[in-house]
């Protein structure tokens, strides 16, 4: 009896870590296919039996993506050419940039809204609060077209300014959420005492609470910058040619007769890296800062 | 015991009565920009939804047609409701996938001790991966003839081959799998720190008076968990509303108007037919739709963080 209950366990066991193991390497296969097609060939691309080594292993995808003259490598005719003939780095350069100044403008904002909603006393205060996280969940769709229209009016269509102003849509009400959470973790009496000995709410932000909420924002500027990096369909709209994105940049690609899955791969794992490593980084705080902070490990 | 009382006077002066109106300044330079970007946007939308303006015919200004757009995309818009009808299937079958399939690994992963981190570590990479970027890999495994899917489905003989963007009934599963594969995981961990965050007392109560593992399920596990699905739910709901980066990459919206959603149909009418009027109308539709459902989802982030 007693035995036949052990085996029983072992075999549980071992069915588990079984199912977990397989869906581990469903999970990952199409990450493992990315990075080995981004090292093969072309020819062994587009072989009919898939090879999950490279036979002939290659890095001419990544110098070819970016390189100057990458414009021959996409095959294009016309004026196309001129549009595409830019390294990867373009895209690259334009989402560091877009990304950093769009996280570092709604950090700041958020900062002090944050401090409003969460220290200082009004009314509609929680609901006004509310009210701002819940515009995270408009769909883009019904604000994208002014937003457009606003940023053609002013000659801002397919600059990097457009896209910092842009994202703060989504990354300012998230900012003044997550925030406003980690600030109410922080015990009031700290600046109280501040205040108590003469400090304005100015300096028992700066002074106090600033340096106790370090995680809280750097953990929220994380999420601010993934979000910017991985976003599509602003970047898709306010940007043509010089302002691109990496996102837009790859999609780029497809229009392309005879898609270079070679280079659009290397161009995929450097373009993914930045959001991945800040992501695993991150960790610990993943679930709270896509639940708007609505569950807390 | 009295110079705490005075101590709390003085707090209270300096915050509340000496500056009465500082929240403002310090909301203020949030709700400019809120102003400028989410609540003009807004109400320029809702005008602009009354209105008939073609830009490819700009020479003709804004025609004022009062309800007329909405009357046309309820009534006469075929494209429209096909494009709902995908929006709602993609969405239905999509996050509900992803919730069984998170539900069940976090049930799975919650017994096992060793190595739960790292297997968490894992399952985190696909949602971390860029859209465009999950997008293009899935493309690439979905080829008719050098796809990795394909090579699968011949070598366990199960079929020849899918044309699976090209076939109208294929292209939207090509669609959903993509996107389950991308956001199970974020239901697995949102799910197994729900589950790691239980009290103990429960189980031992009910195993004590001998309940089964489903039993303990039902009435324990479920129960206890209620708020957290409803985020997890309600959280992928609202962004599967919202998928355009995929279905641009994989189908943009083909073949037909087999996985054309009503997000890519609002960016359709508004940037390649530049019918603007109308694309602002579309996209009130579907504001209403997604609010509905953000109203829900927002009362009960209240219950659990209140």
């Amino acid at each position: 009896m007693l035995v036949s209950q052990k085996v029983k366990r072992t075999a549980i066991k071992v069915i588990n870590y079984g199912v977990i193991i397989i869906l581990v390497s469903i999970v990952l296969l199409p990450i493992f296919w990315l990075i080995v097609t981004s090292f093969k060939h072309t020819v062994e691309i587009t072989a009919r039996t898939p090879s999950f080594i490279p036979k002939t292993p290659t890095l001419m995808n990544y110098i070819g993506v970016f390189s100057p003259e990458v414009g021959s490598l996409y095959k294009t005719k016309g004026v196309a050419r001129e549009f595409l003939s830019v390294s990867g780095w373009m895209g690259i350069k334009n989402s560091l940039v877009v990304t950093s100044f769009s996280t570092v403008l709604a950090i700041v904002i958020a900062l002090l809204a944050a401090y409003a909603f969460s220290r200082l006393r009004f009314k509609g205060r929680d609901g006004l609060a509310f009210w701002l996280l819940s515009t995270r969940m408009f769909p883009p769709a019904a604000i994208i077209l002014p937003i457009f229209l606003m940023m053609n009016r002013l000659r801002l269509v397919d600059t990097q300014l457009a896209l910092i102003i842009a994202y703060l849509v989504f990354n300012l009400p998230f900012a003044v959420w997550m925030l406003r959470g980690f600030f109410m973790e922080i015990p009031k009496e700290l600046d109280e005492c501040a205040m108590v000995d003469g400090c304005g709410h100015l300096g028992a932000l700066g002074r106090i609470l600033l340096p106790l909420l370090i995680p809280g924002i750097i953990v929220t500027a994380i999420f601010c910058f993934i979000f910017s990096w991985n976003e599509f369909l602003f970047a898709v709209i306010l940007t043509r040619i010089k302002a691109q994105t990496f996102p837009v940049q790859i999609s780029a690609f497809l229009g392309v007769k005879g898609i270079q899955w070679g280079s659009m791969s290397a161009f995929g794992v450097v373009g993914s890296m930045p959001s991945l490593v800040l992501a695993i980084f991150a960790q610990r705080y993943l679930v709270r800062g896509l639940t708007y902070g609505a569950v807390k490990e | 015991m009295v110079k705490k009382q005075i101590l709390k006077q003085v707090v209270y002066r300096i915050k509340y009565k000496k500056k009465k109106y500082i929240h403002f300044w310090f909301l203020l330079p949030c709700f400019v920009v809120v102003f400028f970007l989410i609540i003009f946007p807004l109400l320029y939308s809702l005008g602009l939804s009354f209105f008939s303006w073609n830009l490819t015919t700009a020479y003709l200004g804004k025609e004022f047609v009062g309800l007329e757009n909405f009357r046309s995309i309820f009534l006469e818009d075929a494209r429209f409701w096909r494009t709902l009808e995908n929006t709602l299937i993609m969405v239905s079958l999509a996050v509900g996938m992803e919730f069984g399939a998170g539900l069940g690994l976090a049930l799975l992963l919650i017994r096992q001790i060793a190595g739960r981190k790292l297997f968490s570590v894992l399952f985190l990479i696909p949602m971390m991966v860029v859209p465009v970027v999950v997008g293009m890999v899935w493309r690439l495994l979905y080829h008719t003839s050098y796809g990795l899917v394909n090579f699968f489905l011949r070598l366990c003989r199960i079929s020849s081959g899918v044309d699976w963007l090209g076939d109208a009934s294929a292209a939207i599963f090509a669609i959903i799998i993509a996107d389950i594969w991308q956001w199970t995981p974020l239901m697995f961990l949102i799910l197994l720190g729900g589950l790691l965050s239980l009290p103990k007392e429960p189980y031992e109560a009910a195993q004590l008076d001998g309940a089964s593992a489903t039993q303990i399920f039902r009435y324990v596990t479920v129960p206890l968990l209620k708020s957290i699905m409803a985020i997890a739910l309600l959280l992928r709901t609202i962004d599967a509303f919202k998928m355009f980066d995929k279905i641009w990459m994989l189908t943009q919206g083909g073949p037909g108007l087999a996985t054309e959603n009503t997000p890519l149909y609002i960016y359709y009418k508004a940037f390649r037919y530049f019918d603007m009027g109308y694309a602002a109308a579309l996209s009130y539709v579907l504001l209403l739709i997604v609010s509905v459902i953000a109203t829900f989802l927002l009362k009960s982030l209240f219950v659990s963080t209140e």
